[in-house]
């Protein structure tokens, strides 16, 4: 176990100041010491004490000095005890509650000493409740710091984790969409302009020169149409979405139960980075099925419209098992209600017979 | 209730307790009277009271230093309950001792003493006060053996001077306007006002031993691991 490290605090100092303070009245009443002056003594004692041990609001200590501030009118060594509670006040920054310390020096003469008593013990007092202060606030400083560094450590991990999964899709989606590009665009080109070039040759051969040079012309024109697509396809390589339907798939009848998949609308409209959640959401759900619910079906539909992409995951485990909702909003949920919200998306649970995950993720217009 | 009954239960295990607290201090009982006062013994029996205290509170230096504090902590039992529990018990142990040493005092002195029941009530303060003493006195220390050889030296002083062990006529009456300062000082004091009737000086000895209990109290249950 790590030892914590000494740190000298301002609430001990104001107790080592206090039990000096405690010495120096007893200094002071020395000389006339009798049994009435120690009771009185170990009463104010006993009064610090118990504020010391016990959080005791610093109004009801002006019981206490009004008792000593009576007492002294007809006792004036007592007048020499109140500079305990100055102190005491000072460090809880209630100077107002002075007042009568002050107005009894003011009605019975003391003489000096009764002031430089008085005064050093304020000013202790708020000096170290200036300290104290400070320390407070910067204790809330570092405190919120830390949570801060906390909460982005954690997010940081996240972001880490989902780094390699997203790496992973966009390498297999650009492949796939470069092949799908290189056969649907070019491919027929070349590959005419292939056969064109052959039937050169074979009208060349034959002697047929007009035919000859007019299938060249063509081949040439594949080429060049060719060559163009090319540079379109380029220019406008578009995601393959069908990568992410079947991923999902995929994660639909690898699941331990038995799911039921259904998809509706567009799926063509889904942007990767909308795949992604999907696809992230729908894990998080199923792991989480696993852990806490033993259902007998599980549905996943997927609804496609021209604005807004529907995901709703729903199993009847909720009946088979004991795990209550907010069991079950762990950080997995969080985390994906927090992606969600970050894409003005939206994520709900409704659980009646059934724990449904209600997923609403918004299309954007346009490209 | 557990906790009470654990505390009892220890502390009566004990054989050297037993000696302490029910035996030895029935010697105090023999020793004759003062110069015009009351029997020497019943100042000296204070002695007795404050080591039974110290020999009580054991119990909780152990469970400090064998860490029991730290599984006692963990349970679903709170530190004002446990500390409670143990100092009670030792409280009636104390009781207990008190009553069978004013009983004894009665039966073998007989009417030496003016009123018994405030003598009765003078020890319970002081027991509560030594009680309180011990407590406080091992919150400062880790281990038992190490308090108590500085205990025993630090307590025997203590009682020298305070009237317990020697007369308080004995000092000088400006010294003895000082010793006052000691807790255990209160017990001859007390005494002293039994004997000559002074109910006010006895209930000033009274509220003093509280007073001096309820600080010592406050000071040594501090929750220490």
């Amino acid at each position: 176990m790590l030892k914590k490290p000494f740190k000298i605090r301002p609430e001990m100092i104001y107790l080592l100041i206090m039990v000096i303070q405690l010495l120096l009245l007893l200094s002071v009443i020395w000389p006339v010491f009798n049994s009435t002056v120690f009771l009185l003594y170990l009463i104010i004692v006993f009064s610090m004490v118990l504020r010391w041990r016990i959080p005791i609001k610093p109004g009801y200590m002006l019981i206490d000095q009004t008792i000593f501030i009576l007492i002294s009118f007809f006792y004036p060594t007592v007048m020499f005890y109140l500079f305990i509670f100055a102190y005491y006040f000072s460090y809880k920054k209630k100077l107002l509650y002075l007042l009568p310390t002050i107005l009894v020096g003011i009605m019975i003469p003391t003489g000096i000493i009764y002031y430089v008593l008085i005064l050093q013990a304020i000013f202790s007092g708020i000096i170290l409740y200036l300290w104290e202060r400070e320390s407070n606030t910067n204790k809330e400083i570092i405190d919120h710091l830390r949570q801060h560094i906390y909460e982005l450590e954690s997010l940081q991990s996240r972001l880490l984790s989902e780094y390699q999964y997203t790496e992973q899709i966009s390498r297999l989606t650009e492949r796939q969409r470069i092949a799908e590009i290189l056969h649907d665009n070019l491919g027929h080109e070349l590959t005419a302009a292939h056969l064109s070039l052959k039937a050169y040759k074979a009208l060349l051969d034959s002697g047929q020169l007009n035919r000859a040079e007019e299938t060249f012309i063509k081949a040439q024109e594949r080429l060049e149409n060719g060559l163009k697509q090319l540079k379109e396809s380029v220019s406008h390589l578009e995601p393959v979405y069908e990568t992410g339907l079947d991923k999902l798939k995929y994660l639909c009848e690898s699941f331990i139960y038995p799911v039921y998949f259904t998809h509706k609308g567009d799926l063509l409209k889904l942007k990767t980075y909308i795949w992604q959640l999907i696809l992230m959401s729908v894990k998080e759900a199923l792991t989480n099925i696993a852990k806490y619910a033993r259902p007998d079906m599980v549905n996943i539909s997927l609804e496609v419209t021209d604005y807004i992409a529907r995901l709703v995951i729903e199993n009847d485990g909720l009946k088979n098992s004991e795990i209550r909702q907010d069991e079950m909003q762990g950080k997995g949920l969080r985390y994906m209600r927090r992606r969600l919200e970050a894409i003005n998306g939206s994520l709900s649970i409704q659980i009646e017979d059934t724990f449904k995950l209600i997923i609403i993720i918004p299309i954007p217009s346009g490209r | 209730m557990i906790l009470f009954k654990h505390a009892l239960k220890h502390s009566f295990a004990q054989p050297v307790n037993i000696l302490v607290i029910f035996i030895l201090p029935f010697a105090a009982l023999f020793i004759p009277f003062e110069v015009g006062g009351l029997p020497f013994g019943l100042s000296f029996y204070g002695l007795f009271n404050l080591f039974s205290a110290f020999l009580l509170s054991r119990l909780i230096v152990e469970d400090r230093s064998n860490k029991i504090i730290i599984r006692i902590s963990s349970a679903p039992i709170s530190y004002f309950q446990y500390l409670g529990s143990y100092l009670l018990a030792f409280l009636l142990i104390l009781v207990i001792q008190n009553t069978i040493f004013t009983l004894a005092t009665y039966f073998y002195w007989g009417d030496v003493v003016l009123n018994y029941g405030l003598l009765l009530i003078l020890y319970l303060l002081y027991s509560i006060m030594t009680i309180s003493f011990s407590l406080c006195w091992n919150s400062f220390f880790r281990a038992y053996n190490i308090s108590f050889a500085l205990f025993t030296g630090v307590a025997s002083v203590m009682c020298l001077i305070s009237g317990v062990s020697i007369p308080l006529q004995v000092f000088p009456g400006s010294i003895r306007s000082k010793v006052m300062i000691l807790p255990t000082y209160w017990l001859p004091s007390g005494l002293v006002a039994i004997y000559n009737g002074k109910i006010i000086d006895v209930i000033f000895s009274y509220i003093v031993l509280l007073v001096y209990g309820g600080i010592l109290l406050l000071l040594g249950s501090k929750r220490r691991y």
